[in-house]
């Protein structure tokens, strides 16, 4: 197990900028998922690490020792690949010896822990087989058994789950999850898909243009994201964003959505003093608007008119879409109010997790 | 009742009839070749051939090994070629994977430039080959025959074991070097064992190049105990009397070692190693 720190870390492909002097300290047996859209860095920053790229600026460490001109082979890592890079002329069990038998370990140890690897992964019976024999979850899970019985310093993976289909992504999850409970060992995972991330992480990592935009546990990243791209990026159905101007009414803020097709009112706030008659961005999470029918309650200054436009029930949840002040709206809401396209629902929000946004930097505001 | 697509029966008939044809037409040669080589002197040369006669003797292989260097030819061939095989792949093998994977300047025109090599027939450059030999010390050696031949293989060779190396992915190799392996050691362990039906392909290649050779041979080398068996072979139906008995057997031997290496490698010719190490 390892500490891994990235000191203003860059890499550059020719002219083009990959990765602009990022910071990171991963603590030992930190589970670590770097997210972000494609073409944000991620990858290429996990690949330094693995030591498959050069480093163009800045450092790696692993326990505050410079790895930067190590080989893959001197930094005692393991790496997942998202095709899973299986060696397709060995055994099953010769694929997950590889590396033992490279670092010579004896052969006795070498079956030994072959042996507790599969098992932990439930491969026990395909270790006389070929990768070409085995099913994609098959090929994932001795990918990851590789991995496992070099029991190496840190595990890198690179959207490992991104070709498995739908329901086995989601068991995977829950394995790679239970493997890291039991292994302890610091992983950096690499993804695009937001939910792995929130699933997995101890740390969320958000990427875009080559640089960290924001880090911190999964719950604080949804909750308080610090900018529009985040809170777009994290959550799904993504956050509604509203355009909105700001006004002072009676010692509160209101918020006029649009072309005032409706207000909201807001708690007064120095942050916000000088924000006074400027155009600003809601941001407002799914969750955050709770739906009501015609005759309840409304509460006036805290709510706007829903009409229905789409209705997609999940079975738990329904979520229901609607359009307001030209931008998409989408809440969600419980399936017993039934409801249907056209029906003039009135959606409350939650102030208390509204968001601010700049319309012009992107950032949240404090309020 | 079986419905009988007729058509099919006899396009079927048709295809086979065709092949067997060709067949006959090529294999005739070898076989006369064969039944020459076992037939006593008398029933070689006669007015009217016989195709079959039951008066079969080895003595055209025993006068081929007693009496003559057939021998010496046939080590000095088996050398030569060996050699310019394991040479070629080894040399072919280092050149492809460093254009399939090392990003250099002239990359691509090294690439498209390898085959134009053979635009020019051997014939044209065994002058200056020579030439070039004799400045080396290599003239009249085996070593220069074994240049001579992994220089003609080798375009060929790089530009095949190219197109293999291309179609491996990555990953396997970044695999197995964060597995712990050094890049030659990626290399040897997967690279070129997925390669394999590249590499038996350029040593058929490269062998039969060497193992068929007359030109450069006939060039680069003069003492007796040097020759190859196409000169040596030449040279005995060059001498007073052509036993054309014995030239047969010569011939019948000389084709059994390409017939055995072909035999034992064409199986790992089967493509399809490749399934199964990536998603898919």
């Amino acid at each position: 197990m390892s500490s891994i720190e990235l000191r203003n870390l860059s890499k550059s492909f020719g002219d083009v900028p990959a990765v602009r002097g990022i910071d990171l300290a991963i603590t030992d047996g930190e589970f670590i998922v770097l997210v972000g859209p494609s073409g944000c860095g991620k990858t290429t920053t996990l690949r330094m690490i693995a030591g498959l790229e050069s480093v163009s600026g800045g450092a790696i460490a692993f326990d505050g020792e410079e790895v930067n001109r190590l080989p893959p082979k001197g930094r005692d890592i393991a790496m997942v690949f998202q095709s899973y890079a299986l060696y397709p002329h060995m055994t099953v069990f010769a694929n997950m010896a590889f590396g033992l038998r490279l670092s010579g370990v004896d052969r006795a140890q070498i079956g030994e822990r072959v042996r507790a690897a599969a098992e932990l992964l439930n491969i026990s019976e395909l270790l006389r087989r070929r990768p070409r024999e085995l099913s994609g979850g098959q090929r994932q899970r001795v990918a990851m058994g590789r991995a496992i019985v070099r029991q190496p310093r840190a595990f890198l993976f690179d959207e490992p789950l991104s070709n498995l289909d739908a329901n086995l992504r989601a068991q995977m999850r829950v394995e790679i999850k239970r493997l890291h409970s039991q292994l302890r060992t610091t992983v950096v995972y690499v993804t695009h898909d937001q939910v792995e991330a929130m699933t997995l992480a101890d740390r969320i990592v958000v990427m875009r243009d080559g640089v960290i935009v924001q880090s911190g546990p999964p719950e604080e990243v949804y909750r308080q994201p610090v900018d529009r791209f985040v809170a777009g990026f994290i959550g799904a159905p993504k956050m509604n964003f509203l355009p909105a101007r700001l006004a002072a009414e009676n010692g509160a803020l209101s918020l006029r959505i649009g072309e005032g097709e409706a207000e909201i009112r807001l708690p007064a706030s120095d942050a916000l003093a000088g924000r006074l008659g400027e155009d600003v961005e809601i941001g407002l999470r799914p969750e955050h608007l709770s739906m009501r029918t015609p005759g309840e309650d409304t509460e006036p200054g805290r709510s706007f008119p829903f009409p229905v436009e789409v209705v997609e029930p999940l079975g738990a949840e329904t979520l229901v879409f609607t359009t307001v002040a030209g931008a998409e709206v989408v809440a969600r809401c419980d399936p017993e109010l039934h409801p249907r396209p056209g029906d003039r629902l009135t959606a409350v929000v939650d102030t208390a997790h509204l968001h601010l946004i700049d319309p012009e930097s992107g950032r949240v505001l404090e309020r | 009742m079986i419905d009988i697509d007729w058509r099919q029966v006899f396009s079927q008939i048709a295809l086979y009839f065709g092949a067997a044809l060709i067949a006959l037409v090529c294999g005739f040669p070898l076989l006369w070749m064969v039944l020459t080589s076992v037939r006593p002197d008398r029933d070689i040369l006669t007015a009217t051939p016989k195709f079959w006669s039951f008066d079969y003797h080895w003595q055209h292989y025993v006068n081929l090994f007693d009496l003559t260097d057939f021998h010496i030819y046939f080590v000095n061939s088996i050398t030569v070629a060996g050699s310019a095989t394991l040479f070629t792949i080894f040399v072919a093998t280092l050149a492809a994977y460093g254009i399939t994977r090392f990003r250099f300047g002239g990359r691509n025109a090294i690439a498209a430039g390898m085959l134009f090599t053979y635009m020019f027939a051997p014939i044209l450059i065994i002058v200056p080959f020579y030439i070039l030999m004799r400045s080396a010390g290599l003239v009249n050696s085996k070593l220069g025959l074994v240049f001579a031949y992994t220089t003609f293989s080798l375009p060929f060779s790089m530009w095949l074991l190219r197109a293999f190396f291309q179609s491996i992915p990555l990953d396997l190799e970044e695999a197995a070097m964060t597995d712990g392996a050094s890049r030659p050691k990626a290399v040897a362990l997967v690279i070129v064992p997925l390669a394999l039906p590249g590499v038996i392909a350029v040593s058929i290649f490269t062998f039969i190049v060497a193992w068929n050779d007359y030109l450069f041979a006939r060039v680069l080398i003069n003492d007796n105990e040097l020759k190859t068996l196409p000169i040596g072979m030449d040279d005995l139906y060059n001498a007073t009397v052509t036993d054309w008995g014995m030239m047969m057997a010569g011939g019948v031997v000389i084709t059994i070692p390409a017939l055995v290496f072909f035999i034992l490698v064409q199986r790992y010719l089967i493509a399809g190693w490749g399934a199964g190490a990536v998603k898919g």
